[in-house]
């Protein structure tokens, strides 16, 4: 009988918090929300059923979480602590990236640019708030709507948040739809919804070759500190262009990309444990987060609507939205706003193009704070 | 009032007459003294004016009452990384734009010198497209083989 007792006190039943509750119930939603709403399955999936497996109390001496020393899931959030995966992902992102509308229109880079403002205004935000400048610049990069950044560049300025950050990022990424469109209509008339742009032209096969080479050399000479994100990007890119190693390319956009993203949302899930993750400081990094995205989102519209003002072959400004990475989600809220004014319009093709420029202006940014912010005292 | 605060106030002051609020950031430039003087100028001549004005003074009080040193010197960092971060971002990605308009040109001008790898390529795809062919082919011819002996092999049985 006293086995039994025993044994009763070492179930999660026994020592289960309110916290857990709460983050079991999260996780239970994020997979709901995959599977009912269809927002971003892929991450959303994995990382709910990690929160769920991270939060199952256990107990004292058994090594089991993300956290405990020698424990299998410690080994795989090495990828996630030591910013390994986000690399190993941006090399399967440029193995499925076309930059050919980009090719064909370089203005449209701009926009991914103007995009990152949302960026540099929520680490001001974060400061404002009281965060350090390094946990400043970790949450600040959650403004490139890009997961593997977030996770990478956390993982060098501010790991303790490493969780709360991953987590605000990707589901504001599953939030895409719902948090664009709002701002993309407020900002816009109908008239401008409405403009059709010119097909882009044919890109020459040399053209995207040379592209990633180039592109990387500009990039990681004036910010080093994207060389590891970038550099994978490019050579994703390289692989798939050469059209000498579609093996590779192949390889890199499928099986071994499917694998990372499996690992990532699976740890990332698993280490958002009540104790470190339900904290003042995660709330307002949410909120920043969602902040960050709106601006995002407006910088890129305003720019694009300033660029019109010069331009003589007008561009649709609810492409600008699109400069925050999110690759391709955002994309496709560009031609879904676009078609709810005239179902005739495409826009997608056009809306790829600042959307894989946000995806490498997001990694200079991340580039560039993490190489200023490296040697901050705070 | 000496005449580096007056010099402050006064193009402060007409900003904040034209419908502007006196922003936090900006209030946070002007020194002490110049707040003061501002303050009181403002309340003197242009309260009337305004129904909500955020003076440069209530906004220094506001700021001192949330925020402490160790924030406000990472603010005042954090302008100059976020200032610069963005002119880094809007520099790499416009010299990229640059270079992407100015490669066709280069192209066309390395063209002349170096022959164009499409062509190989698509060489070596018309090659690839030829054998594929040719497979297609011997499978055809493999099929009417086939058929043929199915069918003879079908008669001599039937003779049988």
């Amino acid at each position: 009988m006293e086995i039994i007792i025993e044994f009763l006190k070492t179930t999660g039943f026994a020592s289960m918090t309110g916290g857990n509750a709460v983050m079991i119930l999260i996780g239970i939603m994020f997979i709901a929300l995959a599977i009912i709403k269809d927002y971003e399955p892929l991450l959303l999936v994995p990382i709910g059923m990690g929160a769920i497996v991270g939060n199952i109390p256990v107990t004292d001496g058994m090594s089991l979480s993300v956290y405990d020393e020698g424990s299998v899931l410690s080994f795989l959030y090495f990828g996630v602590s030591k910013g390994i995966y986000p690399p190993l992902i941006f090399l399967g992102i440029g193995a499925m990236t076309d930059f050919s509308t980009m090719l064909s229109n370089p203005k449209l880079v701009l926009l991914g640019a103007a995009a990152q403002i949302g960026v540099f205004l929520t680490f001001l935000g974060a400061l404002c708030l009281g965060f350090t400048l390094k946990e400043a610049g970790a949450i600040g990069i959650i403004g490139g709507a890009d997961g593997p950044t977030s996770i990478f560049l956390a993982s060098k300025l501010a790991p303790p948040l490493l969780g709360a950050i991953a987590i605000a990022a990707y589901s504001y990424m599953a939030l895409v739809p719902v948090i664009q469109p709002p701002v993309m209509r407020l900002l816009t008339t109908r008239e401008e919804r409405l403009i059709r742009m010119k097909p882009p032209r044919k890109v020459s096969r040399r053209e995207k070759m040379i592209f990633p080479v180039v592109a990387f050399l500009i990039c990681a000479l004036i910010a080093p500190g994207a060389i590891v994100l970038l550099g994978m990007l490019f050579f994703g890119n390289l692989l798939k262009e050469s059209m000498v190693t579609e093996r590779l390319a192949n390889t890199a956009r499928t099986s071994m990309i499917d694998m990372v993203t499996i690992l990532l949302g699976f740890s990332v899930g698993a280490s958002t444990q009540a104790e470190a993750f339900l904290t003042r400081q995660s709330l307002l990094i949410f909120g920043l987060g969602a902040l960050s995205f709106v601006i995002a989102t407006a910088g890129g519209v305003l720019f694009a609507k300033f660029m019109n003002l010069f331009l003589t072959d007008k561009i649709n400004p609810l492409i600008g939205a699109a400069g925050v990475s999110a690759v391709p989600d955002s994309a496709r809220v560009v031609q879904m706003v676009g078609q709810q004014e005239d179902p005739h319009n495409f826009l997608l093709m056009h809306a790829m193009a600042p959307n894989v420029s946000g995806v490498i202006g997001s990694a200079i940014a991340a580039g560039v704070l993490w190489a200023v912010l490296t040697k901050a005292a705070t | 009032m000496n005449d580096r605060a007056r010099s402050d106030i006064l193009p402060a002051a007409r900003w904040i007459y034209r419908g502007s609020l006196a922003t936090v950031v900006r209030a946070h430039l002007l020194s002490h003294t110049t707040l003061v003087a501002a303050d009181r100028l403002i309340h003197d001549h242009l309260y009337t004016h305004l129904s909500i004005v955020i003076t440069p003074m209530t906004a220094s009080i506001i700021m001192n009452a949330f925020w402490d040193d160790t924030i406000r010197e990472n603010l005042s960092e954090g302008i100059q990384i976020a200032i610069a971060g963005m002119v880094i971002v809007a520099s790499a990605l416009a010299l990229i734009s640059l270079f992407i308009a100015t490669l066709p040109h280069l192209l066309a001008v390395i063209g002349k010198f170096w022959p164009d790898v499409e062509a190989s390529h698509s060489r070596h795809a018309r090659t690839e497209n030829l054998v594929s062919k040719n497979e297609a082919v011997l499978a055809a011819i493999g099929y009417v083989l086939h058929c043929e002996v199915q069918k003879r092999a079908s008669s001599e049985r039937s003779v049988d």
